[in-house]
């Protein structure tokens, strides 16, 4: 059988991480310490894959995008990375999606100009365009269509854009745009070079298809876009859209048919599902987990702001009341993805003055330490953000950002300081480098160092990969955060030395691009 | 949604105009004269950078040699 439309990514993006979501981070950072193809067992292990080639989980943003090519009549499918040869001769587009092309997002970024080594993702991501049975198919008149959360690094890129010989480039919402961009290379029409898709053409809940193939690790949109407007957030940009529970509960069950017993909700913020305003709609929020919990053994979610875990838990008992429904003997505890960003009320109120929300700015440092609070005692985990150098980032801020992580060390968490990139409104600011870190910032980044190590070997030894088949993973993660101690004062050195050290970054149009050495 | 076209001539500066016209369009269709596709697009970045709000669709016209 062949296919018109080839959807794939590379071994980073096409993985089910061990059934682990949070594994797959680790591809954000270079393979130091370990040879490399440990580290893509460690973070991307192969998926299975039925006689055709076709991944049994894939990335869900690919999966969107094979459902609206197939709703239109397309002949398309998601086929694993390695199986390729069987199908390039014949197709006539190979579409790719990526989180991070180019290890620009944090934290890759971060890691890579801290390291001075390219992070896993972007040398993976780069082998494989250069796949000699696509660099064949390409000769013969492939055509290459790219797009995902990360289509603007190729705007910096446009040396790869060249060597890869991409056609076009969508940044957006694609769910419409990409069929009429399959039918033009249909019918003979030229293709555009790039298309951003405004939030004015951003579809609407009819037009985003269920999926029709199971998405890594049960993922599931519960809603798009988001609210609260955080001006370095792309997100933001887009309409809040509430997916319907019939629509999830038909892409649970999409999942659970493929042999999946977990379901992670995708949303900006899951106790924003449903709501009015900022208001959370609790009847809805029980109804969705009592939902996916009649059909999967482990419930989770991507990511939840701060501000609703404090104020659903004071006002409503809501996160008691959620994680009575999901805990049981299957499962004890919730990851999840969670921005703390600045512990500078003033910085809040600039760049992300509806982060507090229904609190006001000026309560922030109270707000992150209160949810913090609440997670610990509800055995949520979360993975927290914080954002070095933005925009008009004064010594004050920094100074009150120390002074918040001081007071969350107590709470089990894994707090990960990011370097601003410019995206969403504030996407033609100037890239934060580590030519531009202070010593208080050097003082955050140890701070950090440390918390993190503490809890990941608390959540290691008590909470994460337990049983016989995740032994030998979890030997190898052991080891590697025993490695990370016994480097750490080396680190710390390291860390002190890092914005003293002249570091070779090409000027590019009075910016500096984020790129070192590429492989 | 309005729409608007603009062609930007091989020699021309007008990127930085770009905005301006396009002020009223929430949907914009631009043909780029290059000497190749990438040439176009590096042409455009800034103006490409600094949209958030319009949906934009960039061709390339009249490439020289690529094609």
């Amino acid at each position: 059988m062949n296919f018109d439309v080839i959807i794939t990514s590379d071994r980073t993006m096409m993985s089910n991480h061990h059934g682990k979501e949070f594994l797959g981070f680790i591809a954000t950072g270079p393979p130091l310490g370990l040879p490399e193809h440990l580290w893509m067992w460690m973070c991307a292990p192969k998926p299975k894959v039925d006689k055709m080639g076709r991944p049994l989980e894939a990335p869900y943003g690919l999966r969107k995008i094979e459902a609206s090519l197939i709703n239109a009549g397309i002949n398309a499918a998601v086929i694993d990375p390695d199986y390729l040869n069987r199908y390039l001769k014949h197709a006539k587009i190979l579409m790719v999606g990526h989180h991070d092309f180019f290890a620009m997002c944090s934290p890759s970024i971060e890691w890579w100009l801290i390291t001075g080594s390219e992070p896993l993702n972007s040398r993976s991501f780069k082998r494989f365009m250069r796949k000699p049975e696509i660099r064949e198919a390409k000769k013969h008149g492939l055509k290459i269509i790219v797009g995902g959360p990360a289509a603007w690094q190729w705007l910096w890129r446009t040396d790869y854009w060249r060597e890869f010989g991409v056609d076009t480039v969508v940044e957006g919402e694609a769910d419409k745009v990409i069929v009429e961009l399959a039918n033009k290379v249909f019918n003979g029409e030229d293709l555009p070079l790039y298309v951003y898709v405004g939030p004015g053409d951003s579809p609407s809940l009819n037009e985003i298809p269920d999926i029709k193939g199971a998405s890594v690790n049960g993922l599931i949109e519960i809603t798009r876009g988001c609210p609260r407007k955080c001006r370095f957030c792309s997100v933001t940009l887009r309409p809040l859209r509430h997916y319907p529970l019939d629509k999830i509960e038909r892409e649970i069950r999409v999942n659970v048919h493929a042999g999946l017993k977990n379901c992670i909700f995708h949303s900006e913020d899951v106790l924003m599902y449903g709501s009015i305003g900022i208001e959370p709609n609790l009847d809805l929020l029980i109804q969705l987990h009592k939902l996916a919990k009649k059909y999967c053994k482990i419930v989770t979610w991507s990511h939840a702001t701060l501000a609703l875990v404090k104020y659903s838990q004071e006002k409503y008992n809501l996160i008691s009341r959620l994680t009575e429904i999901l805990y049981d003997d299957n499962q004890e505890w919730i990851g999840v993805e969670v921005g703390i960003e600045t512990g500078s009320s003033r910085l809040v109120g600039e760049i992300m003055p509806a982060k507090a929300a229904p609190y006001p700015v000026s309560k922030w440092p109270e707000v992150v330490r209160d949810a913090f609070a609440i997670m610990h005692e509800h055995k949520i985990v979360p993975a927290a953000t914080l954002i070095l150098g933005l925009p008009n980032e004064q010594e004050e801020d920094t100074t009150a950002t120390l002074e918040l992580l001081d007071e969350l060390s107590g709470y089990r968490s894994i707090i990960v300081p990011m370097f601003f990139v410019p995206l969403g409104s504030l996407k033609d600011k100037a890239w934060f480098l580590r030519n531009h870190l202070t010593d208080q910032h050097v003082e955050i980044l140890r701070k950090c160092l440390w918390h993190s190590i503490k809890w990941a070997e608390d959540i290691l030894s008590n909470m994460y990969l337990k049983g016989v088949y995740y032994a030998p993973l979890k030997t190898l993660l052991k080891f590697f955060i025993a490695y990370v101690k016994k480097k750490g004062k080396e680190a710390e050195k390291t860390l002190v030395k890092l914005r003293h050290e002249e570091v070779a970054q090409p000027k590019f149009k009075n910016q500096l691009l984020p790129t070192l050495t590429p492989i | 949604m309005k729409e608007t076209k603009i062609i930007l001539r091989k020699n021309a500066d007008e990127t930085t105009n770009l905005l301006a016209v396009s002020s009223e369009a929430q949907r914009i269709i631009i043909v780029v004269e290059a000497d190749d596709k990438t040439s176009a697009i590096e042409k455009l970045r800034d103006f490409l950078l600094s949209n958030i709000d319009k949906t934009i669709v960039v061709y390339a016209s009249n490439l020289g040699g690529e094609g």
